[in-house]
């Protein structure tokens, strides 16, 4: 009976994980490598704006980027891994084309291949346990220019012209990076992860991911409600310079008889353009607004908050059910 | 019946043209309190209002046009309007769509000739308004031949039939209330308001429903 209730508990868990943590199966350190592609996800997201730099999220689309971490399949192996070149690698990353022809010529079926690319329709990554764990060791810098070089394969950037591994100033991009993220983020890769494989810890699973989302859902939670305080002044302000800006240009157009005529999509480019550079201030042309940014933060945070809270409620269900079977 | 446009490309417009049809300009300008002939519109976002006042066309006059600056590279030239126009608010429409953070309006008028069916003047000015963004978009057309509204054309805008059709919009028969805007208008000024101090777009009201949401699962 006890067997029964284990089996039945794994198959829970396991459609669990999958339907609001997919694309680690329950490896620990496979959700490990996952969960670092989506804290480097939300610390460039969340990186306080700064006028004049460019900043990673400015290079890249973050919303991709957070894609790349929901429909890419990340595994272990123990077997030496190597690149394009031959030389050993940590990880390697296949594309649906390169999987589909990698496992149809071992012998699995077109329908498995499938299935599989419908769960996960931008690939595999695969990594090496004793060389990734080696890279943490070395400092988180390294592991995490791993995974971000694994996920950037996934979103479709090509690097594999440049010396990616060896070049020192990524590494220490990265690991700047770490050293400036949240407590949240320092706490999450540093949990204990446990397998879900191992039967007594079925119910600390539970218990672990509960705490774990708790701790999470409280820091997007906090991050949610200080970037609307901080969204809705700037627009407030924005709305009286936008205000002010077309009585000017009012004014303007008194003072010197001037009438905007039938070039239309010239004047409007005018407006546009003024106003533009009078509500957002911006100076880099490459720069996302601080706005858009906002935007974004906002979007991803409602997004994951909903994405947490339904997991969690989920993992209280069948915490219930649990109770529930072992009282019959 | 005289004509005389602004602009190359509006003399190339108008040869296209029948004789019967007269056509004004479409004008834009941000706030054109000091055009004659331009939409004038004002805003205040923060208070939560925008008043558009469309151009009075009056019987007999001269409007003209000044030019100084050159840096816009804005074209100079005069026109004269002589002919009996009836009154603007039966054939005035507004097409109002959005939220007070982003929001369009296309205006539309046209000019039909007294004791006549015949459109005279066909215009519109249309505005997009990203404030949440701080953009501003206004640009112009011409309708001629366009469909506007089922079947109908610009041509038969003058009937009781299209009147009808478009009450909803008409600026005589306009309902008060627009989603988040109130609409009136009163001495051919058209005024849109909303409750700018209790507004929120729906990026906020989501973010709120969220936060309410995930404080009950945290309790």
């Amino acid at each position: 009976m006890k067997h029964i209730l284990v089996i039945g508990l794994c198959a829970i868990l396991s459609s669990v994980a999958f339907a609001g943590q997919k694309g680690n199966g329950g490896d620990g350190l496979s959700s490990l490598f996952t969960e670092m592609g989506r804290r480097i996800h939300r610390e460039s997201l969340m990186e306080p704006y700064k006028r004049d730099q460019v900043q990673l999220r400015d290079k890249i689309s973050m919303e991709l980027f957070y894609t790349a971490t929901m429909e890419t399949k990340v595994i272990t192996t123990d077997q030496a891994l190597r690149d394009n070149h031959g030389d050993l690698a940590t990880a390697v990353y296949r594309n649906p084309d390169e999987l589909t022809a990698l496992w149809l010529s071992k012998g699995r079926s077109r329908a498995e291949v499938e299935a599989f690319l419908k769960e996960f329709p931008r690939g595999l990554i695969e990594f090496n346990r004793a060389r990734f764990q080696e890279e943490i060791a070395l400092g988180w810098g390294v592991a995490l220019k791993t995974v971000f070089h694994e996920y950037g394969r996934a979103m479709g950037i090509d690097d594999s012209r440049y010396n990616y591994s060896a070049d020192p100033e990524v590494s220490a991009f990265f690991q700047r990076l770490y050293d400036k993220s949240s407590p949240v983020t320092k706490h999450v890769l540093s949990a204990e992860r446990p397998g879900a494989s191992t039967l007594y810890t079925k119910l600390d699973f539970i218990d672990l991911e509960e705490a774990r989302l708790k701790l999470v859902m409280r820091e997007n939670r906090d991050d949610l409600a200080k970037i609307l305080s901080t969204r809705g002044e700037r627009i407030e302000s924005q709305k009286k310079a936008f205000t002010a800006y077309g009585r000017a240009f009012a004014d303007m157009i008194d003072s010197v008889g001037m009438i905007p005529m039938p070039s239309s999509s010239y004047a409007a480019r005018i407006v546009r353009k003024q106003v533009d550079v009078v509500a957002e201030g911006m100076t880099l042309e490459q720069k996302m607004s601080e706005t858009a940014v906002l935007d974004e933060q906002i979007r991803f945070l409602n997004s994951r908050l909903n994405q947490d809270g339904d997991f969690y409620l989920a993992l209280e269900e069948n915490r219930r059910r649990l109770v529930l079977e072992a009282l019959r | 019946m005289k004509l005389n446009i602004l602009g190359a490309r509006c003399r190339q417009f108008i040869q296209v043209l029948t004789p019967v049809i007269f056509v004004s300009l479409a004008f834009v300008t941000a706030v054109a309190r000091a055009a004659p002939y331009s939409a004038q519109v004002d805003f205040d976002f923060n208070e939560g209002w925008i008043q558009i006042t469309p151009p009075e066309y009056r019987i007999g006059a001269r409007y003209e046009g000044s030019y100084k600056s050159s840096g816009f590279g804005l074209s100079f030239d005069v026109f004269e309007w002589t002919t009996k126009v009836a009154d603007l608010t039966a054939d005035s429409y507004l097409f109002l769509t959005g939220d007070p953070d982003d929001l369009s309006f296309l205006l539309i008028q046209f000019v039909c000739r007294s004791g006549s069916t015949t459109p005279s003047t066909a215009f519109s000015t249309e505005w997009k308004i990203g404030v949440a963004k701080g953009s501003l978009r206004a640009s112009s057309h011409f309708l001629q031949g366009l469909r506007l509204h089922g079947s109908l054309k610009v041509d038969d805008v003058c009937t009781d039939d299209y009147r009808l059709k478009l009450a909803d919009h008409s600026f005589r028969t306009i309902p008060e209330q627009q989603g988040a805007f109130h609409q009136s208008v009163s001495h051919r000024r058209l005024l849109i308001r909303w409750d700018a101090k209790n507004w929120q777009d729906a990026l906020t009201r989501k973010s709120q429903a969220t936060l309410q949401r995930i404080d009950e699962i945290l309790r």
